[in-house]
């Protein structure tokens, strides 16, 4: 039964529709510049969003379930929600340079409607919301990652990252399908009883494999990784941007929330399926990430092996007298956080190289540190928050998925996590030398088919990025909070 | 550890340790990053260091030398959800290296004034940090506040021979940053497996708590935390980084890599090694002792066929260092003290050393020893100095590498007579590079005429060596002043 209080509880993904929506019209009713116009829109509806999510979340240890249980509003789905609203909104601001006119309304409106989905996806409770919520927020990504479509690598990009999805999403529904016909079911709570008549069957566990290589693709691990440098290549800097760490941190929730509740009673099974895929993606991704020379590329690589970083977390698995619990996933909800930032973070300054220089390249980072110090000094901050060098937050994320994994007994993935991370630093510190311990490399052209910054956008850049990288700091130094926060969303939703 | 603030110190609940801790970073950092020209900030990081080394001073007269256990102790929740807390305290182990640490830093930041003559901001900015973090691994009594510190002594010393080194500084900085971040990473593993069995990061409680661990949990502690500690050192075989660093960092960055870091390894062992895995200890105790003669007579040879000064004082500190693990296995009262002592004594004599070779570097350009000769009749002053302090660092009596030397010797002698006898031998062959090394560079006649007209040592380059060479005659001469800070706390290390 759909409640009039329920509408109440989805004010704020009505709200982003409705900017989103917004944003197509005022594109169609005005002429010229209507950059700032466009931004303001966005940012002021994002704002709202938040205003009506944290005036109506429910008590801390409450989770409400509205339109007759197809969606779940709890603790857990307010933590990813406000990261989200956060993200799109600097995502928003960063785009404003690169698209001007016509396409950023496109932009912050594809956007829009990709936030829309994250959001719901979040807080689903059903197979059929979660399929629907994934499909909003994948739909918009693909047409991103083609916006600039007189560039060739653009539009390849797109196409490859479409066909992909689409078939991940056919997976997706089949094993959905396959779900239903074993329990009858599409409630996610009502899953897991089904799935606890049936046992640990080859049935079930077929089932739970497709929905695994589907979401596995979703949140790009190993061996369904293929799409993302390419993706995040091709894509205008900016959406890259967003789409290293919107899509990528929503599909880990739903995963989160699919492996413990609905497949709850096959968690011994989940845990060692998850802890292989996890050693697996964060050796191939580390070590592919080395041999890269486009720092979209590299990033690429490297969120690969953040995936890996977060599913160790996930695969954490506490065995005590039968009952399984899933103790790493405030874990997860906290890296996914800290993640989000220092990705963010490295792809803004990414994009601040390029529109000085025109190129991705690595090279194109050589003097950084002369040329603009703000820049450099945050690339420096993301690139050894990434590696997981204290006092960043990259380091305490990474310090509470190892002790979620050392607790779970998994000493081994332990291992493979830290070895890997000595990995890492060799690729991202490639980037601080360049930025620090090179000169400016005169051959690289200057704004090489780039749009030279006007004054107020180098600002507006400067002022996102060192945000970003203020963050990155201070969740460090200062994450007991955002820790705590953590803790209680999982506390009283999941488990 | 309350019984040891009664005496003497009830008064004392200010926060010293902390102060010393912050003070430089919080008020010179600001001081560097806003003053406009060379000298103010010089001055500004000179005040900044001159604050901590007084600090140091103050700490130790009023370390009360008869108490067991910590001293100073200062608590507070810092991420209460992880169960990470703010604890600092020193005691007998780690009183001499807080000095050591206060006492280097303004004749440090002399060195880099004298040597510095590009980006001088940065690097005081860098040298002010990593004064911090080094003083932190000294005295933190939270094994992940430990932890931070550890790693966070990384970056500065990372930038400073990356930024600043010589030709080969770039492969120098990241073998560095590679073999050591490799080394205490897996120590992170370690922490949180002992975390795990114990319940607590509390480095105070956990000796107690880890003594009835399994065989197998001290083992692999033994294994992680050796491996950090030895690449530290660096011991034998895992010294290799230790060379290159050396040669290619810049003069102020060889001081503190040679006077403070090398320190770090060490103090690991005393602080976590012995007391958190003593049994695996036992067991292991022959292979270290070896490695540690090996390193001893291994460093010295290699030292003396070496061309180039600056590698034959860097090997020179393999061997030296070698005295100091050896001391600290030979699990005698005696071994260990004089572990300790002979830290003290290195800390300041191969600073010392390095600041020389960087003399002769400004002005000569060459560190080849090919290249020198004849320089005491040009330059007396100097000649005399670095006299001295070689005299220090092959262990005369009445200066400060004979009191250490010798302790260590009369515990490896206590230990096994074999084991004194290839120790002693390790005295000799200092001697003859030393000695061989000297005559080669200061006496004998000018090979290199360019040399002839080479001016001497001026006024702030004196007051630096005399800074250093004050420590080398008050340990030599009176021994007894730091030993006896020492015994109360060794007296429960020893086997």
């Amino acid at each position: 039964m759909i409640e009039p209080s329920d509408i109440g509880y989805v004010l704020p993904e009505l709200t982003v529709l409705g900017t989103a929506l917004a944003l197509l019209l005022w594109a169609a009713i005005t002429r010229g510049d209507r950059r700032w116009t466009s931004v303001g829109l966005a940012l002021t509806g994002n704002g709202l969003a938040a205003l009506f999510m944290f005036m109506r979340a429910p008590a801390d240890d409450a989770a409400v379930q509205v339109f007759a249980g197809q969606l779940v509003v709890d603790g857990y789905s307010t933590f990813f929600r406000a990261l989200f609203l956060i993200l799109a909104s600097l995502a928003i601001v960063f785009g404003a340079q690169r698209f001007s006119t016509a396409p950023l309304t496109d932009f912050a409106a594809l956007l829009q409607f990709s936030l829309l989905g994250m959001m719901l996806l979040v807080g689903a409770a059903d197979w059929a919301t979660a399929f629907i919520a994934i499909e909003t927020m994948a739909v918009p990504v693909y047409v991103m990652v083609g916006l600039t479509r007189f560039r060739r690598e653009s539009l390849e990009a797109a196409m490859k990252y479409f066909a992909l999805g689409a078939f991940a999403s056919a997976i997706l529904i089949y094993g959905i399908a396959w779900t239903y016909g074993l329990t009858g079911t599409t409630s996610l709570a009502e899953t897991a009883a089904g799935i606890t008549a049936h046992g640990e069957t080859p049935w079930t566990l077929f089932a739970l494999g497709l929905i695994l290589v589907a979401m596995g693709f979703k949140v790009a691990a190993v061996p369904f990784h293929a799409w993302t440098p390419d993706a995040y290549q091709g894509a205008p800097t900016p959406a890259a941007a967003f789409i290293s760490v919107g899509p990528k941190v929503a599909a880990m929730a739903l995963l989160a929330r699919v492996v413990t509740l609905a497949f709850e009673p096959l968690a011994a099974n989940i845990a060692i399926a998850l802890a292989v895929i996890a050693a697996a993606t964060m050796i191939l991704g580390n070590l592919a990430a080395i041999a890269q020379n486009d720092v979209k590329r590299l990033l690429g690589y490297s969120s690969i092996a953040h995936t890996g970083y977060m599913l160790v977390g996930l695969a954490a698995v506490s065995q005590t007298e039968g009952t399984a619990t899933f103790i790493g996933i405030p874990s997860v909800l906290f890296y996914g956080f800290v993640y989000a930032f220092m990705t963010f973070g490295a792809f803004a300054v990414a994009y601040v190289v390029e529109t000085q220089t025109g190129s991705n390249d690595i090279s194109a980072f050589r003097g950084l540190a002369q040329r603009s110090p703000l820049p450099a000094v945050a690339m420096a901050v993301f690139m050894l928050s990434l590696t997981g060098v204290p006092p960043l937050s990259g380091f305490l994320g990474k310090l509470y998925i190892l002790q979620s994994a050392v607790d779970a007994n998994f000493g081994w993935l332990a291992v493979v996590l830290v070895i890997t991370s000595v990995v890492s630093a060799f690729y991202y510190l490639r980037v601080v030398v360049m930025m620090f311990m090179q000169d400016a490399d005169e051959s690289v052209p200057a704004d090489a088919g780039s749009v030279p910054a006007s004054a107020i956008v180098a600002d507006t850049h400067s002022a996102v990025i060192a945000a970003v990288a203020g963050a990155t700091v201070a969740f460090g130094i200062v994450g007991g909070g955002l820790l705590t926060w953590a803790q209680s969303a999982v506390s009283n939703g999941l488990l | 550890m309350n019984g040891t603030m009664t005496t003497g110190e009830a008064a004392l609940d200010f926060p010293l340790l902390s102060l010393a801790l912050w003070l430089p970073l919080l008020v010179g950092l600001p001081i560097i990053v806003l003053a406009r020209s060379r000298n103010a900030i010089a001055i500004g990081a000179l005040m900044a260091s001159l604050a901590q080394a007084v600090l140091a001073i103050v700490i130790t007269v009023t370390f009360d030398h008869q108490a067991t256990g910590y001293q100073f102790v200062e608590e507070a929740p810092w991420i209460p959800a992880l169960g990470i807390s703010y604890k600092l305290g020193v005691d007998g182990v780690s009183i001499l290296m807080v000095l050591l640490t206060g006492i280097l830093g303004p004749l440090v930041v002399a060195a880099a004034w004298l040597t510095i003559h590009r980006r001088e901001r940065e690097f005081f900015a860098a040298l002010i940090t990593l004064q911090t973090a080094m003083l932190g691994v000294f005295v933190t009594l939270d094994f992940i506040l430990f932890y931070v510190f550890w790693e966070m002594v990384l970056i500065p010393m990372y930038l400073m021979i990356g930024v600043w080194g010589h030709e080969r500084r770039i492969y120098a900085t990241i073998k560095f940053f590679l073999y050591t971040f490799a080394g205490s990473v897996l120590m992170l593993v370690a922490i949180l497996a002992i975390r795990f069995t114990t319940g607590t990061f509390d480095i105070e409680a956990i000796p107690e708590e880890m003594a009835g661990a399994s065989q197998i949990l001290q083992r692999w502690v033994f294994v992680a935390f050796f491996l950090g500690f030895a690449i530290k050192v660096p011991m034998f075989p895992f010294h290799t980084w230790l060379p290159d660093a050396h040669v290619e960092a810049p003069t102020a960055g060889s001081m503190v890599l040679a006077g403070v870091l090398l320190k770090m390894g060490a103090y690991g062992f005393l602080r976590f090694l012995l007391p958190m895995a003593p049994d695996a200890v036992d067991e292991a105790r022959g292979l270290v002792v070896a490695l540690s003669l090996v390193a001893i007579v291994y460093g010295a040879l290699v030292a003396m066929v070496q061309p180039d000064l600056k590698k034959l004082v860097a090997y020179s500190s393999v061997s030296h260092m070698g005295f100091v693990t050896l001391g600290i296995f030979t699990a005698t009262q005696t071994g260990i003290d004089g572990a300790l002592v002979q830290m003290l004594s290195h800390g300041v004599v191969s600073p010392a050393l390095f600041f020389a070779v960087g003399v002769i570097y400004e002005r000569a350009h060459t560190r080849r020893i090919d290249e020198l000769g004849g320089l005491a009749p040009r330059m007396p002053i100097y000649a005399t100095l670095f006299g001295f302090f070689m005299l220090a660092s092959l262990g005369l009596p009445l200066l400060s590498g004979f009191v250490g030397e010798f302790l260590v010797l009369v515990g490896a002698f206590d230990y096994a007579t074999g084991v004194g006898v290839l120790a002693a031998l390790g005295v000799i062959l200092a001697a003859a590079y030393m000695l061989w090394m000297y005559q080669r560079v200061a006496l004998g006649r000018l090979r290199n005429q360019a040399l002839a007209t080479i001016p001497d040592v001026n006024r702030t380059e004196i007051l630096t060596f005399v800074g250093l060479g004050v420590l080398v005659v008050w340990v030599g001469i009176f021994p007894d002043t730091f030993v006896r800070l020492l015994s109360a706390t060794t007296a429960g290390l020893a086997g």
